[in-house]
């Protein structure tokens, strides 16, 4: 989707800059001129609210850490100083809170639409792995984040997680130690958790520019997953996809302030308005809703270590997503098996959630052994076999040809003798 | 390449009235960003709970006469000195008409044995030293002001004189700074 | 399409089964009968609740659930298993009921603070929870701040000035008390927690600043913990030593006792201090204790909604102005 840069420079002083450093006409290029397939539904909106979640993120952390104290003696009453005392502090605190379980909750959407539509096939795997890289930075970042209000959600969760490094053999032990800088998540460890949290969404930052440029190479995939085959398929990003993309981040918006105004606790646990206390361990651990079906995979393996290693698995076994689907059709709206198949993966996948949310014990557990089972064969059999066994739906030529044969397309659209599109002239 | 899809049919009798409607959008958009930058401003201001310290009291009746003390108030040191006849006199007879910076010693304390001044020079914000300098009351080290017995600059690159920090006399011998 | 229903339908009937989960008043066992033979027994405890089960009960439902069998059961195997099944439902009785729904005055979007209740709450707290509970996170200053209780600042001033403070050190080194100012926080009855412990037979008071935020159910359970001493002790329960039966306390005992009697404050207002209506004020004072800025949110979401929600609709209007002669 290689494509002639329309940027002009108007003036003698954007000339002057773009012939040194020409990053104007990268941004115009990038964000303003960009073909943009047609037909991306809202579905694709999640990748401009993600962007943006990023931003409120960063600004809003780089607020709290003005006002927050990474000490274990202080930190818990200064996140309380930040909602009692500080000029809008508890406007500020609430959005970075409810701010995590939004951008989860954008990331899930986003990568449920990347696996339904086939966005990982060639030729943008490494835009997928890019973006499985932001994935688990941002898992990292919501780890490190949740220790540091120093609860006893906090603390636990620091415990539980880090111990799963034990599991390690024989380097485990020391792993651990080395992890909490002493011998149990103490000062030290709320430090470099501190240190970490800053560091990584800057990292994360870095990555989704990487991302982006690797979507700008091949271009967008699209829900019918073919290649675009013209002008008549394609439109600018700015003004068409900046309006779609604003439509769909105000919706998503009313939904993060209702939250934030109205239900500001709703997706945190009671148990981390409690100070940490490494002598009580609370009746009921459970990580915050995006972790859960992690949780439960974790927990359905009856072994300690085969469970870590099922559960980082999961992760992982998305980085080598683009080998393993064999079918050469993209999207799965040609695929009638594959449909199947992708629904009872979302099935598995909230089932997996609910199943983290409960004590690990009768249909808990038998839950999330099924649906660990299934998650994994989803990948590792399914989609391998699919492409072999599956007869896709006939597809269309272009992405503009169903479009043209609708009985009722306005006159301007209607094809000429030809069979083209009418030419339009220029906005 | 793009814009060959771009229909353009109804350009010229709706072209005000879509302009209208992408302006307000964006205006309205533009509001929202310009409110959501006051609470990420306003929140670099001085917490509830830093403005409820914001005043202290000082017991003035360990001090003897001649003596200066500092005292802490709001995160910067206040000058208390308790002056001698002699040298509120010697104040008092300074010629204002010759100072960078007019003002009679009677304007700068509530009683005049008593000056109370903000511990900060008024060039760049050090701290001056007290009882040195050419006019024995106070030196800024950094950059060579000197403030006399009043506080007032005489000599030196600060503008102003001493600050005087808002205070009452709650009793005799008490004060209450802020 | 067929395959995700049946999925679902499975999952619907194994969490329906889940649910029910430990808490269930039903038993299955096995019993021991003289002929060497086992039997399966089912009981169900449906018509009685478990808090009147008696152990008279126990076994009088064993033998309508043997029937016939009974005869054939060893004493030894009859104590046996009613020990079994005395000891399941005392297992159930550990789990915390929930508490009922209370209206506040706080509730719902446009809820705000009774500061009147709010005042009347602080005089609960101060007069009764204070000797042994703390609010560390509260200062005498909140008192008058815009959606709190209320209090004038020279009120305020007097109510902290009713505390003595140590401060210090003085120029000479030395500590001395002072009256208290607004900036103080409140006092907190204990000098550290182990006195706290050890005043309290080795149960800590928890911090109040954030309790109704810090349980589930937050103000309702606070409420129906005050006010559920009434209940009286299952039969089957055994009560440990210096612990008090609450059915809304995490295993039903707890270590602080009905603190909540009737008239044991006197309301400046007139209000009858009733036992619910000294535990309604207290939580609302508390709740707003757990969020001082609640007022603040609420009132800023209604203006924030609203410029979202006429953003969203003009971003749609222009969208579709847009896209209106594009095809897709």
């Amino acid at each position: 989707m290689d494509h002639q840069s329309k940027y002009e420079p108007t003036n003698g002083f954007t000339r002057w800059i773009d012939s040194r450093l020409p990053v104007v006409r990268m941004a115009h290029d990038s964000f303003i001129d960009y073909p943009t397939p047609v037909n991306l539904n809202y579905w694709w909106t999640f990748g401009g609210i993600l962007t943006f979640c990023l931003v409120i993120m960063i600004v809003t952390g780089i607020v709290l850490a003005m006002h927050y104290t990474p000490h274990v003696d202080h930190a818990f009453d200064s996140v309380q100083h930040i909602r009692r005392d500080v000029q809008f502090g508890w406007l500020i605190q609430y959005v970075h809170a409810n701010g995590a379980s939004m951008f989860f909750l954008a990331v899930y959407i986003h990568m449920f639409r990347g696996l339904y539509y086939g966005s990982y096939k060639e030729p943008r795997e490494l835009l997928w792995i890019l973006g499985v890289v932001i994935f688990v930075l941002m898992m990292a970042a919501a780890f490190l984040g949740y220790v540091l209000p120093w609860g006893q959600m906090s603390f636990w969760a620091a415990t539980v997680i880090t111990n799963l490094f034990a599991a390690i053999p024989w380097v485990g032990e020391g792993i651990r130690t080395w992890l909490w800088g002493g011998f149990s998540v103490d000062n030290a460890t709320l430090n470099r958790f501190f240190s970490l949290h800053y560091l990584v969404p800057f990292v994360i930052f870095a990555v989704v520019a990487l991302h982006i440029w690797a979507l700008h190479v091949p271009g967008n995939n699209n829900p019918k997953g073919i290649d675009p085959k013209g002008n008549q398929d394609m439109v600018p990003f700015h003004p068409y996809y900046t309006a779609k993309d604003g439509f769909a981040l105000g919706l998503f918006l009313l939904l993060f302030a209702t939250f934030v105004f109205y239900l500001p606790d709703a997706l945190g646990h009671a148990d981390n308005y409690i100070k940490a206390d490494p002598l009580v361990t609370p009746e009921h651990i459970v990580p915050e809703w995006y972790f859960l079906p992690h949780y439960a995979i974790l927990r359905a393996v009856p072994d300690k270590l085969m469970g870590v290693i099922a559960m980082f698995a999961a992760i992982a076994i998305l980085f080598v997503l683009p080998w393993l689907d064999s079918s050469k059709v993209r999207s799965g709206r040609y695929r009638p098996l594959f449909q199947q198949f992708f629904i009872l993966f979302v099935v598995a996948c909230v089932a997996l959630g609910w199943a983290g949310g409960q004590p690990a014990e009768g249909a808990a557990l038998l839950v999330s052994r099924v649906g660990t089972i299934y998650y994994f064969a989803f990948f590792l059999i399914i989609l391998p076999l699919l492409g072999v066994f599956e007869t896709p739906r006939e597809m269309p030529n272009s992405i503009a040809e169903p479009v043209l044969k609708k009985p009722d397309s306005p006159p301007e659209l209607e094809p000429d003798s030809t069979g083209k599109p009418a030419p339009v002239p220029a906005e | 390449m793009a814009e060959n899809t771009v229909a353009g049919g109804h350009h010229d009798d709706d072209v005000h009235r879509r302009d209208f409607l992408h302006i307000a959008t964006a205006s309205l958009f533009g509001v929202g960003v310009g409110a959501v930058a006051w609470p990420l401003v306003m929140q670099m201001n001085p917490a509830e709970s830093v403005k409820a310290l914001a005043s202290i009291e000082v017991d003035l009746s360990p001090v003897e006469v001649g003596q200066v003390i500092k005292v802490l108030w709001q995160g910067k040191p206040v000058f208390i000195r308790r002056r001698t006849e002699e040298q509120i006199a010697q104040m008092e007879a300074v010629s204002v008409d010759a100072l960078p910076d007019p003002q009679r010693d009677a304007e700068r304390v509530q009683q005049s044995e008593w000056l109370v001044a903000l511990g900060v020079c008024t060039h760049l914000g050090c701290v001056p030293v007290a009882n040195s300098g050419d006019f024995q009351g106070w030196f800024c080290p950094c950059h060579g002001s000197h403030y006399d017995m009043s506080g007032r600059i005489r000599k030196g690159p600060a503008p102003k004189n001493l600050e005087i920090p808002p205070y009452q006399f709650v009793s005799e011998t008490k004060i209450l700074i802020g | 399409m067929r395959i995700a229903k049946l999925f679902l339908s499975i999952l619907f009937v194994v969490g329906l089964t889940g649910a029910s989960g430990p808490a269930s008043p039903d038993v299955d066992l096995d019993v021991q009968l003289a002929d060497g033979s086992t039997q399966k027994v089912h009981l169900t405890f449906g018509e009685k609740p478990l808090d009147k089960l008696t152990r008279d009960d126990v076994r009088a439902m064993l033998t309508i659930s043997l029937g016939d069998q009974a005869a054939q059961l060893s004493s030894e195997e009859r104590t046996r298993v009613e020990d079994e099944i005395v000891g399941h439902i005392q297992s159930s009785l550990r789990y915390k009921k929930s508490p009922d729904h209370q209206h506040w005055h706080f509730s719902g979007p446009l809820g705000t603070f009774d500061r009147m209740a709010l005042q009347r709450g602080y005089q609960v707290y101060r007069e009764v929870c204070a000797s042994c509970h703390s609010m560390d996170l509260i200062a005498f200053r909140n008192l008058s701040d815009p959606g709190g209780p209320g209090f004038s600042e020279d009120e305020v001033k007097a109510l902290a000035a009713q505390f003595t403070y140590e401060d210090g050190p003085d120029e000479f080194g030395d500590m001395f008390d002072r009256p208290g100012k607004p900036s103080d926080y409140f006092p907190n009855p204990y000098t550290n927690e182990n006195q706290g412990r050890a005043a309290n037979g080795g149960a800590l008071p928890p911090d109040l600043s954030l309790i109704t935020k810090a349980r589930k159910y937050g103000p309702d359970y606070v409420y129906a913990l005050m006010t559920g001493y009434d209940k009286p002790v299952p039969p089957l329960v055994e009560m440990q030593v210096g612990l008090y039966y609450n059915p809304y306390f995490s295993g039903r005992q707890i270590a602080m006792p009905n603190q909540l009697f009737p008239e044991m404050v006197e309301y400046a207002d007139g209000t009858v201090a009733t036992q619910e209506q000294m535990a309604k004020d207290v939580v609302e004072f508390l709740t707003w204790a757990g969020e001082p800025k609640m007022e603040a949110r609420k009132a800023m979401a209604i203006p924030v909604l609203a410029y979202l929600f006429i953003l969203t609709i003009l971003m749609y209007m222009s969208y579709k102005r847009l896209w209106r002669n594009i095809d897709h």
